[in-house]
């Protein structure tokens, strides 16, 4: 799955303008409500956060690190916290689950080695966040863009912390870039049950 | 001494007619000053010396002007990292990343640039005028006041400015209309994302991974500066960042500043020159 300007000088550039009146037009307003095809993608978006809950509740019970099991209780939280929130706003039940995803990391979860698990989790959290990323270009609707905005920012932060737990820390490239491929939520494969 | 009032200190008396007459003068002053005299105004009242406010223009905000606005937040912070670089006072290990942070961003910044000119807009290339003004100027002589301590409050300042840039990505790329902007701008915020979790992992380890506060209150470390972390809330937050600069003495006060994303005052319109 996992596949120069100058600061000087400039700030007068506004000030050299007469500026008063009315409140600016705006780009075009999105609906607010998902729309039904948003609807389509969000119960995907569901399953992976809940699939992701899950996994790291593997991770706190094989882990023996007490440090590692509450950095892993934290993030699964947070999963949990965004299935809800995608529930709250599409009004799905919070009871899908991908077992695709599932599947293919719960054994790195599972292992109880600290390395392994947050090299799996790393990856894991880096294919969501890019998949929420590519969420936002999809959305119709402007409460599933804002949800979906406001969550691959913090996958991408828990996959760099994952990435330094494997021990990439010094591997400037590994914290910073990632080359993390969205899951296709639109076409779902047999075996995902969404 | 006597106690005789005088006659010329006598209270005026006023009798019910005069009474009707003195009210007939003052509406008809009042009728006069409302009919000859400018409105009054609706802001609010001011004391000291606070700066004026800036009105708000009244430009079409397009996805042009939102493009243009995030280029400018990506340059500007670019520019900063560039100030401090030029002080020569980095470790190499923070040099070596700083360098990276300006590539990063003037990367971002060209993509936005392209999305502009393909959205029909002028790509925006200098630094937001607006920030320069009210936060970079202040920003830059806060550092300068203290060059012993310049190092620990440029890595503050760079992970306030990478929450900047997410929080300012993330706000702007829901409203874009085009799907291909709406991917760049939130490709872009995962970007400062990791840049930001990336530097705090390096100043403070795993004792900066995560807030342990799961509302993501704002924590503060021993020196008075912000307390960091990688994962500073459970939700991408787009509050105001706060960002202390610790002075290196201590009866010099430190200085405070909130830093936001860009509004209808600070946003990049087509009508601006591109001349920085």
């Amino acid at each position: 799955m996992m596949g120069s300007a100058g600061v000087a000088g400039v700030g007068s550039v506004l000030l050299g303008r007469g500026v008063a009146g009315a409140a600016p037009a705006s780009v075009d307003v999105p609906p607010s409500a998902p729309t039904p095809e948003d609807t389509d993608l969000l119960a995907a978006a569901l399953g992976l956060e809940l699939t992701a809950a899950q996994l790291y509740g593997l991770a706190v019970e094989s882990i023996d690190d007490e440090f590692v099991r509450d950095l892993a209780a934290n993030f699964g939280t947070y999963h949990e916290f965004y299935a809800e929130e995608i529930a709250g706003i599409s009004g799905l039940s919070a009871n899908y689950f991908d077992e695709v995803v599932y599947a293919e990391l719960a054994p790195s979860f599972g292992t109880g080695d600290v390395e392994e698990f947050a090299a799996a989790a790393a990856q894991l959290e880096a294919t969501a966040s890019a998949t929420h990323t590519q969420l936002v270009a999809e959305f119709a609707s402007s409460s599933a863009r804002t949800l979906s905005a406001s969550i691959q920012v913090i996958e991408a932060r828990m996959a760099t912390v994952m990435n330094d737990l494997a021990g990439n820390g010094d591997d400037l490239d590994a914290m910073l870039t990632s080359d993390a491929e969205p899951l296709d939520l639109a076409a779902v494969p047999e075996g995902r049950d969404v | 001494m006597s106690d005789r009032t005088q006659p010329g200190s006598q209270p005026a008396r006023i009798d019910r007619r005069d009474a009707l007459r003195l009210g007939g003068v003052t509406v008809s002053i009042a009728a006069l000053l409302a009919a000859c005299g400018e409105p009054a105004s609706t802001d609010p009242g001011r004391v000291g010396v606070a700066p004026s406010e800036t009105q708000l223009p009244s430009y079409p905000v397009d996805d042009a002007v939102l493009l243009r606005t995030a280029t400018s937040v990506e340059l500007t912070i670019a520019e900063i990292y560039r100030t401090v670089l030029d002080r020569n006072v980095l470790e190499p290990q923070w040099e070596e990343l700083m360098i990276r942070l300006v590539e990063l961003h003037e990367e971002a910044a060209a993509v936005m640039q392209a999305l502009t000119v393909e959205a029909g807009g002028e790509a925006w290339p200098c630094t937001n005028p607006w920030m320069v003004d009210r936060f970079v100027e202040p920003l830059v002589e806060a550092l300068e006041r203290s060059p012993e301590m310049l190092q620990f409050n440029a890595i503050n300042t760079a992970v306030a400015l990478e929450n900047l840039s997410t929080a300012n990505n993330q706000s702007l790329s829901v409203r874009l209309t085009e799907p291909a902007q709406r991917l760049a701008l939130g490709t872009a915020a995962a970007q400062s994302a990791r840049n930001s979790a990336t530097i705090v992992i390096r100043q403070r380890g795993s004792e900066g991974y995560f807030n342990p506060d799961p509302t993501g209150e704002t924590q503060y470390d021993d020196a008075g500066a912000v307390a960091n972390f990688a994962v500073p809330s459970p939700f991408g937050s787009l509050a105001p960042i706060e960002l202390i600069i610790v002075a290196e003495d201590v009866e010099g006060g430190s200085d405070d500043f909130a830093l936001q994303v860009p509004a209808e005052n600070s946003y990049i319109y087509n009508e601006l020159d591109t001349s920085c």
